[in-house]
């Protein structure tokens, strides 16, 4: 071992140690010259003389080299091609060792590139450590005054700035301008929001201070792709007039290709604006802003935490009620923390399917060793010593897990561009996902530790064999051939305790997302297509056309072919927007502070409660003739009938809606009908209340009312009803609104099956990739079993051959084999219903409708493996029957 | 016979094989390098005789311990050939 030290030392001090050799050659040459000067040589001639009496100098330097730094490599080169010619030599044995490693590494280096991608990637802005979120519960939105005050009055932050939601129309500037109207996703941002971030455009300039105010505030920063698609890629974009909602807008700069704002909600924003908060700057009900901030240098979150405390509770006392429950959070903790850890545990997961894999190829070492018995006796007669000998092993090893881990290289990049393409579209940062250096540099510490895994407890067995012994017995060391089934025993135990975990696993998230599944959307998504028609910018826009057109296209949309209804809704539930509105019951007293009623605010067309199939319970759906002439109604859901009315009817009773535009003549709306209550947002999340205002009664619906909140209503959600396939009636609804007028955007075409599926992609995602995971296990868990039983059925072949000859019965040798057998998958499988008890609690956050301790998973997973176990058993089990005694003792 | 240098151990067993074996330097260093790796001898500078510096080789304990043991490998070796050979003849 010191040797080995010493050279590897050598190579380090390869210059210090070619020193010393000069200095040695230069003083025997020395030495030669003076035996030749006393020879009577003159100095120049003894000179030449020593030279040739030395021979090569050059020559005897290599030499040395050689001998000095190269001996140990050369050790490993032939180790190496030892171990490759031993592993072409069992290429049953190396192939099967190979297929599970890939699998296992291949696997491994996939859900890291994922987990590196989308959860270690740091944020891509300066410092982003620094960036903050200050929002209302984590990530809810802001009240302009509150931004205000917050800015202003803390200490802790270097810029606090806010953005808001804007999707605007852009249509072609002028006739030769041929490409569609489109619907773009954009936000309003305070004119220190994009320098904050630190990110510099890479064509123009960002916001000028004062640009902001109302008035100065029409231009805007386009994004890297957007320029790209609608702007060709040109740099004379910068200082052209775009038209966006109808006004005129000066591209003033483009950001980088890969600069993503806001990166956690509003994550297709492609272009940014001044926001003006002039408008509501006195406003502390409507929450609308998000609001980031870049903490001071040496400010620490706990300082800012406590800054924004103290800010907070000051103003909580002056405007009581507005103030709750801010939290000031890392940004990218808004940004990864929902993936986290469901990635994690994925990670572990996949993790455990490795450790099976080596298990695996851990047992198929130690079967080999023992075959090699003689060949490790032989070298270490031949002057091997120990070290050498678990040296050579391991070398082994590692060649097996290199091989492992090129193969698994080569399904990683397929895997990763399924694993991406499959991912749900919500998984923030999938781009970034791909095989880069860290995951590299991953993938060679994985094969590292597997190598190691695998090969050093078969490499210490295989050392520690007694060598006369074995040379005597004829290759049975039965000392160490006991210490190895134990070891075998051992191994199979823990490839069933893992599998177990990973079943478990695997089973609570089937039985989660199968409980997502029957849960009631509350209306019927099958044969529903589903659009977004934006009139923002076009002449439809218009008080009193807009009305015209929103109830001519729903006619015409209702008498096409194949179409059985059409209606309309301002956002739709699951995947739409939640807008809410605080309210007032009539004859009832006002609220105290944060006592608030409050509903999911919705205004509907005519026709929408038919389409969605969404039952109206009590009372009757909104009707055409709902309109300004009429008295003004609402429908409310069930959940809001039992909160607001609770044991008494609804129908008749009056409610108000608050945060309106301050100072209009307050508006009552009487309640026509009581609908079933539709799922929000996601499936998990339990009904709210909801109202459903007649949009013919809502005049800023209608481009018609002033104030601010009709600038976020320049668009209607169309849902139509089919009578066959949804998909297939798209061409047509699209004409039929293009019939209208070309420059009309439409956006988010999509079935609501689709939206709902959308809502349940994540944990369909997990379910697959763990139910695949739990699969791969269990397969090398009996792969595991059989190989080691067969290997001992065919060790013990004269055993079993003395038995039945004298006189053992067919039962008799069956019981033993898979008394031994199951005996270790059922330790295995115990060993897994404590680990999995104490893992799968980790899930919690990750289920839906099952408890962590499901019995019946357990139950399940226990007896999928025990008949897996069963199954793998028989195999060998039948062979051990079959053997024929006359036979078996003939063996050897 | 204490510490030599390299020279002089290549000039002594050139005496002592009464010039039937000569090592040059290529074959000495290597052999050298290798002895010290294994920690058999262990080498310092000094000065010569005629005042020159040198690189000076002495057996360690370990290389007195293998140098009986390879001494008498080589004898039973030697004697087993010797052995065969005359026995065969």
């Amino acid at each position: 071992m010191r040797r080995f030290f010493q050279r590897i030392a050598s190579l380090f001090r390869g210059t210090q140690a070619e020193n010393e050799l000069q200095r040695e050659i230069d003083s025997h040459l020395r030495i030669l010259q003076d035996q030749f000067e006393q020879r009577g040589l003159s100095p120049t001639d003894a000179k030449l003389a020593a030279r040739r009496s030395y021979g090569n100098v050059e020559l005897i330097k290599e030499l040395h080299r050689e001998t000095r730094s190269y001996l140990w490599m050369e050790n490993l080169l032939k180790d190496i091609g030892y171990g490759w010619r031993s592993l072409l030599h069992t290429p049953g044995f190396t192939a099967g060792a190979t297929i599970a490693l890939a699998l296992g590494i291949g696997a491994n280096t996939d859900i890291f590139g994922v987990v590196n991608g989308v959860v270690l990637q740091p944020l891509a802005y300066r410092d982003p450590d620094r960036l903050v979120t200050v929002l209302h519960n984590g990530t809810g939105p802001v009240a302009t005054a509150n931004y205000i005050d917050w800015r202003d009055q803390s200490h802790a932050f270097e810029a606090m700035g806010a953005a808001d939601y804007w999707s605007p129309n852009i249509s072609s500037n002028d006739r030769s301008d041929s490409r569609p109207a489109e619907h773009l996703f954009g936000l309003k941002v305070t004119q220190n929001m994009l320098p904050m971030l630190g990110v510099q455009p890479s064509l123009g300039r960002l916001f000028a201070r004062g640009e902001d105010r109302e008035g100065s505030n029409h231009e805007v920063v386009l994004s890297y792709p957007l320029w790209q698609r609608r702007f060709g890629g040109g740099r004379e974009v910068i200082g052209k007039l775009i038209r966006l909602d109808g006004e005129a807008y000066t591209v003033i700069g483009v950001m980088p290709p890969a600069f993503k704002f806001a990166p956690f909600w509003a994550t297709h924003t492609e272009l940014w604006a001044p926001a003006t908060l002039e408008a509501t700057m006195h406003e502390r009900g409507g929450n609308h802003l998000r609001v980031f901030a870049r903490l001071k240098p040496n400010v620490t979150l706990t300082q800012a935490r406590a800054d924004m405390a103290a800010v907070t509770g000051r103003l909580e006392k002056e405007y009581p009620a507005t103030n709750r429950n801010v939290v000031v959070r890392p940004l990218k903790e808004n940004v990864v923390g929902s993936v986290e850890t469901p990635l994690l545990m994925l990670l572990g997961a996949v993790g455990f399917v490795l450790l099976i894999a080596c298990a695996n190829v851990a047992h198929l070492m130690l079967a080999r060793t023992s075959d090699r018995q003689r060949e490790i006796a032989v070298r270490a007669a031949l002057g091997a010593g120990k070290p050498r000998l678990i040296a050579q092993f391991l070398t082994e090893s590692f060649l097996l897990a290199g091989i492992g881990a090129a193969a698994g290289l080569l399904l990683a990049f397929g895997g990763m561009k399924a694993l991406v393409a499959l991912a749900p579209a919500d998984v923030p940062r999938l781009e970034l996902v791909s095989i880069d250096a860290r995951v590299l540099l991953f993938l060679i510490g994985v094969t590292g530790l597997t190598a190691v895994a695998f090969g050093l407890a078969p490499a210490m067995q295989a050392a520690a064999g007694n060598l006369s012994e074995t040379l005597k017995e004829g290759g049975r060391g039965d000392s160490s051939g006991k210490r190895r089934s134990r070891l075998r025993g051992f191994l199979v135990a823990s490839e069933f305790a893992l599998a177990f975990t990973l079943l478990i696993g695997a089973g609570l998230i089937v039985r989660s997302f199968y409980a997502l599944q029957s849960v009631k959307t509350g209306f019927n998504p099958h044969n529903v297509l589903t659009m977004v028609v934006s009139v923002a910018g076009t002449n439809e826009a218009d008080a009193g056309r807009r009305r015209i057109f929103y109830q001519a296209l729903l006619e015409k949309l209702k008498a096409l072919p194949g179409l059985e209804a059409a209606g309309g809704i301002n956002h739709l539930p699951i995947g739409g927007d939640l807008w809410d509105r605080n309210l007032e019951i009539e004859r009832r007293p006002k609220p105290r502070p944060g006592e608030e009623l409050n509903a999911v605010y919705r205004i509907v067309m005519p026709g929408y409660f038919e389409t969605m199939q969404l039952p109206i319970v009590k009372g009757r759906a909104i009707a055409y003739n709902d309109d300004p002439k009429a008295p003004a109604v609402v429908i409310i859901n069930a959940r809001a009938a039992d909160r607001f009315w609770p044991g008494e009817s609804p129908i008749g009773k009056r409610l108000l809606l608050l945060g309106g535009n301050e100072g209009s003549r307050p508006n009552w709306l009487t309640v026509i009908g009581v609908s079933a209550n539709a799922r929000l947002d996601d499936m998990v999340s339990p009904p709210y209340p909801e109202v459903y205002v007649a949009a013919l009664q809502t005049p800023e619906f209608m481009g018609e009312g002033s104030g601010d909140i009709g600038v976020h209503m320049t668009y209607l959600t169309v849902v139509v009803r089919s009578s066959q396939n949804p998909a297939n009636v798209a061409p047509q609804v699209r004409r039929t609104v293009e019939s209208f007028d070309r420059a009309l955007p439409i956006s988010q075409l999509q079935t609501m099956d689709e939206a709902v599926g959308s809502a349940t992609a994540q944990p369909r995602f997990e379910m697959w990739l763990l139910a695949s995971f739990g699969a791969l296990a269990m397969i090398l868990a009996a792969v595991g079993i059989y190989g080691v039983m067969n290997y001992a059925v065919s060790q013990r072949t004269r055993e079993i051959g003395i038995r039945i000859s004298l006189g053992a019965g067919r039962s008799e040798i069956l019981q033993m084999v898979f008394s031994e057998g199951m005996r270790q998958a059922a330790a295995g499988i115990v060993a897994g219903v404590v680990a999995a008890a104490l893992l799968s609690r980790l899930m919690v956050q990750m289920l839906f409708g099952v408890q962590p301790t499901d019995p019946f998973t357990f139950i399940g997973a226990s007896a999928v493996l025990l008949v897996t176990a069963l199954a793998a058993v028989a195999i060998p089990a039948r062979r051990a029957v079959r053997i024929e005694p006359v036979i078996a003792l003939r063996t050897e | 016979m204490g510490p030599q240098h390299s020279y002089s151990i290549a000039a002594r067993l050139q005496q002592v094989s009464e010039d039937l074996l000569y090592l040059n330097q290529g074959t000495l260093y290597p052999a050298l390098i290798r002895l010290e790796q294994q920690g058999r001898i262990k080498s310092t500078w000094g000065k010569t005789e005629g005042n020159r510096e040198a690189k000076f080789y002495a057996l360690t304990k370990k290389g007195e311990q293998s140098l009986k043991q390879e001494a008498l490998r080589w004898r039973r070796m030697a004697g087993l050939v010797e052995k065969l050979l005359s026995e065969g003849a």
